[in-house]
């Protein structure tokens, strides 16, 4: 009953409360709260989308690092050419800047004096073959290295190797170039300058500074325009990373509410660390400079962590503005706004008086703007078609993988120019063979390599890769013509069960000669449309005659010579015609380079090498090349191929090969193909080897001989290369004899013959008659009814000795 | 009076004598049992004037060096750009086989015999002393690869015991 009264007594009082209230009141306050709710429940999920954003770019890869490619160090050493190899050049392209006084050197600085050079080189960071950085003096000997000594302890260094030079790299399709760097790695004077410049109350901040805020609002409003940005570093690092550059409402409350997170979720190193990459400061040509690391090596060519006071002020004092500010563009802007920077710092207290009256005092030194290494782009594709075997485009753009190549840069830069300046020079000389069109201009493409070991020292593999990105040298097959001539020769020198077909004093024969074969009779001819009748063989090659070669590939059989040239490299499809062997297959110039390469490394087959090693973005070792070789002819043969081929340069059709004064051993041959459709020269040295093909792509004449096209291409770049001199010799085996030879038969002289002239053979194959004798047998000559015996006891006897 | 041909004739027999006596000498010394003075060290071996090859070879030896050291990745660079100076000298490619053989690559090892082989020759720097190593290391690198090389191995051993006695070459001596 009490309980009932009670009630009774509270409902009154209720009702007059809610007479107090609106009538609208209740539905008003439940859309609000149920808006509320519904507003706060959206906030959320968009929260946690917006989380769900950064977790995924913080903990999944951060950055694309593009893979970058290097060419083959330089290496220095007493008794180099320290011109022939552009010493200076080489410092410069890899940032060294030279400075005067020899005081103390930086790493990547360097004294040019009279008769000496001092050089800090810079330390080069490498899984296997790291070399520090060191302080070393160069003496010079008029234009050789005299010696190399390290400072300051004197002691001597025999060979000095400069770090490899990058000759490009495979980007993503934003063209960001970026070098990681570990927060360990930045010094902390650029951390100080960069944080004095774009926000010096990180450490203390959660992700927005409400006072950076409303001083940038403040001093904006006093200035009518947008002067100063109130953005934390934090914000300035989300909006890289996730946001579009928009200045909305939308994306700035993204920003602050994604800053937010990025500070509730990650350390402060973290975001600093992710900050310092990420940071865009500036351009190089097409490609965008992205974090300290990269803007350390474009802007000083050196490492980050080699970066003064000074430097580091001056990249902290572009973030701003970065092309704007670049000091490339304006120097004397850039070093202004340093010295603001360096200002600031000084009043935050980052540095102190010495450092930064010193700071304020350094010159600007910037590395030299490196050339584009457009020059390499046919060896970069090349590169990318292998690794693409094994990885794929999105690891080689993002990984940030380093390809140590083979590249010799000299030999690539020199081979660039000989093509290029040797094609323009023939249609010059002949108008005819200029086309309006550059897509369809008269081509070229040059391939270098190390015989020994099949490294690729350069790759030209067109005139001009804007125009065209095909690598004639690898992707093109092209017939051969007369370049394919030795391995018929081969063929017949090689010693098969028992003694070869021809030796070097035998004779072929260039007579009218007619082959059946399915298409109707085959009828070679002379490229001067004459025949010569009986010439000795090395004439036959010398002056490339094609009824004698025809004559021999059959006589020596197809088969045969498809199985040398199979032999020496050569993998394209070889048909079994009569042709074949003056040259009608179609292979490619990098085919026919290894395959010459065979016979300069005396018969034994280097396996084709572009890669060096291969290293992750953390600095593993994912692979390392691998030389390979096998012999796949007896190095007597190759170096009678090798004598034959040094006639063809000294007295055939390569004679030009001597004009600008080469000095020093060359075997080659000429090559062009019915009609004048392509143009080749494969020549080489005991040291390297190299091949020159010209033509167009749409096979047409171009009416001028290879000793008139390629070879002087050819030429140009040994010579340069070289420095006119080609180091070495090819040897002479010890199973190939030197003997004198009656040269009209080929007859053994003895003495009281009246002409001879030295001349090689393979153990075992000398020939059997004698001068004076007239061409009967040795032992004939002596009155001997076995001659036989005595002519092979004296081969043996000679063999012993 | 005698003509030429008797001359010649009359010689013929001693010099054919004086030949065999001296081609068998040399032939037992080579081939059946001669014992090499010395194996070649690589830093004994002269560049002959040649900066280069000069370079090369000291590049070579501190390869071996670091092989001694057991720096084999900093050994197997040092070789590699000793071969970029100077890619035909063959002791680089014999130190290259040493290296190969001892880091268990046999195949690879044969390969850089192959290349050795062909320079030395090619030089006409295949002394006995030389040789020696070829055929000590050939039969390692077979031995190695399951492949016989016992012959080869057995062979180096009479020929130097001191050296080959226990198999193998080690960079320190060969450097």
């Amino acid at each position: 009953m009490a309980k009932t009264r009670r009630k009774a007594a509270r409902r009154p009082a209720r009702r007059a409360k809610s007479k107090r209230l609106p009538g609208w009141f209740r539905p008003a306050a439940l859309a609000v709260a149920c808006t509320t709710i519904a507003l706060g429940w959206i906030s959320a999920g968009w929260v946690v989308s917006l989380d769900r954003v950064v977790r995924a770019r913080f903990e999944g890869q951060r950055f694309r690092v593009p893979s970058r490619v290097y060419s083959a160090p330089t290496i220095l050493y007493p008794g180099l050419d320290w011109k022939l190899v552009d010493l200076e050049g080489s410092l410069r392209r890899l940032g060294y800047r030279r400075v005067k006084g020899t005081r103390s050197l930086e790493s990547g600085q360097y004294v040019w004096g009279d008769n000496r050079v001092r050089l800090f080189v810079h330390a080069f960071d490498h899984p296997s073959r790291p070399e520090p950085a060191r302080d070393v003096v160069l003496r010079l000997s008029g234009r050789s290295i005299e010696e190399i000594r390290q400072l300051p302890s004197g002691r001597e260094i025999w060979a000095l190797p400069l770090e490899p030079e990058q000759i490009g790299a495979y980007y993503g399709p934003d063209r960001e170039q970026r070098e990681l760097v570990t927060l360990d790695e930045v010094p902390p004077v650029l951390v100080d300058a960069v944080l004095a410049v774009e926000d010096q109350r990180f450490e203390t901040h959660s992700g927005i500074d409400p006072r950076r805020i409303a001083g940038a609002m403040l001093a904006n409003l006093r200035a009518g325009a947008v002067r100063q940005g109130g953005s934390t570093l934090t914000q300035q690092l989300v909006k890289n990373f996730f946001l579009t550059p928009e200045r909305t409402l939308k994306r700035k409350t993204q920003e602050a509410v994604m800053a937010l997170l990025v500070e509730a979720r990650y350390e402060k190193p973290e975001i600093l660390q992710a900050y310092l990459n990420e940071i865009y400061l500036g351009q190089r040509g097409a490609t965008a400079i992205h974090g300290v690391g990269e803007a350390a090596r474009v802007f000083y060519g050196k490492p980050v962590r080699e970066l003064s006071t000074a430097e580091s002020a001056l990249i902290a004092a572009i973030i701003q503005s970065p092309n704007g500010l670049s000091p490339y563009r304006d120097a004397d802007g850039a070093v202004q706004r340093r010295d603001l920077v360096l200002d600031l710092m000084k009043r935050q207290g980052r540095i102190d008086d010495a450092a930064w009256k010193a700071a304020r005092a350094e010159p600007l030194r910037l590395a030299a703007v490196t050339a584009d290494p457009g020059d390499a782009r046919y060896f970069l594709d090349l590169l990318r078609r292998q690794l693409s075997a094994v990885y794929t485009p999105e690891v080689l753009t993002s990984e940030g993988l380093r390809v140590y190549s083979t590249l010799d840069r000299r030999a690539q830069r020199l081979g660039a120019i000989a093509l290029r300046e040797g094609l323009a020079d023939l249609e010059k000389r002949f108008p005819h063979l200029a086309t309006e069109d550059p897509s369809r201009s008269l081509q070229g493409c040059m391939v270098v390599m190390r015989p020994q070991t099949g490294e690729i020292l350069a790759l030209v593999g067109g005139r001009d890769y804007r125009v065209s990105q095909f690598d004639r040298c690898t992707q093109a097959r092209r017939q051969t013509g007369s370049v394919f001539k030795p391995f018929v020769y081969i063929a017949a020198l090689e010693p098969k069960r028992g003694r070869p077909l021809l030796t070097l004093a035998s004779f072929v024969d260039d007579t009218p000669l007619e082959v059946k074969t399915p298409s109707g009779p085959w009828e070679p001819r002379n490229f001067d449309r004459k025949f010569h009748g009986r010439v000795p063989v090395r004439e036959a090659l010398e002056r490339s005659f094609n009824v004698a070669t025809a004559r021999l590939g059959q006589q020596v059989g197809i088969g045969r010579v498809i199985e040398v040239a199979r032999r020496l490299g050569i993998t394209s499809r070889l048909p079994e015609v009569p042709s074949l062997v003056l040259g009608t297959a179609e292979v490619s110039p990098m085919e026919i380079t290894r395959a010459y390469a065979t016979l300069a490394s005396g018969g034994v087959r280097p396996e084709v090498q572009a890669i060096e090693d291969l290293v992750d973005g953390v600095g593993n070792t994912l692979e390392r090349r691998r030389l390979r070789f096998e012999r796949v002819i007896d190095a007597g043969t190759a170096f009678l191929a090798t004598s034959m081929l040094e006639g063809v340069a000294e007295r055939g059709t390569a004679a030009g090969v001597r004009s600008t004064g080469l000095r020093g051993p060359v075997a080659g041959k000429t090559g062009t193909t019915d009609g004048e459709h392509d143009l080749w020269f494969v020549g080489y040295t005991p040291e390297l080897v190299a091949a020159v093909w010209l033509g167009f792509d749409e096979p047409r004449s171009l009416g001028v001989p290879s000793s008139v096209g390629a070879l002087p291409i050819w030429r140009r770049f040994v010579k340069d290369f070289t420095g006119g001199t080609v180091r070495g010799v090819f040897r002479r085996p010890a199973d190939v004899e030197r003997v004198e030879i009656e040269p009209s038969t080929g007859a053994l002289a003895l003495a009281g013959c009246p002409e001879r002239r030295a001349e090689l053979f393979l153990a075992g194959t000398l020939p059997d008659h004698t001068c004076p004798a007239g061409g009967r047998g040795l032992a004939e000559a002596h009155g001997d009814d076995s001659p036989g015996v005595r002519s092979r006891f004296f081969d043996w006897l000679r063999r012993q000795m | 009076m005698k003509g030429k041909p008797a001359r010649r004739a009359a010689l013929t027999g001693p010099l054919v004598v004086v030949s065999l006596v001296l081609a068998s000498s040399l032939g037992c010394a080579t081939r059946i049992g001669y014992r090499p003075a010395e194996p070649v060290r690589i830093s004994e071996v002269s560049p002959a004037g040649d900066a280069v090859r000069r370079a090369s070879l000291r590049l070579c030896v501190e390869g071996l060096r670091a092989d001694e050291d057991g720096r084999s990745a900093r050994a197997r660079s040092q070789y590699e750009r000793a071969i970029q100076i100077d890619p035909t000298n063959p002791w680089v490619y014999l130190s290259l086989a040493r290296h190969e053989v001892e880091s268990g690559e046999p195949d690879r090892a044969l390969e850089y015999l192959q290349q050795a082989d062909s320079l030395l020759r090619a030089e006409g720097a295949l002394s006995p002393e030389v040789e020696l190593h070829l055929i000590g290391l050939r039969g390692a690198a077979l031995q190695a690869g399951g492949r016989g090389g016992g012959g080869d191995l057995e062979r180096a051993a009479q020929l130097s015991p001191e050296v080959w006695g226990d198999g193998r070459l080690t960079a320190s001596e060969l450097r």
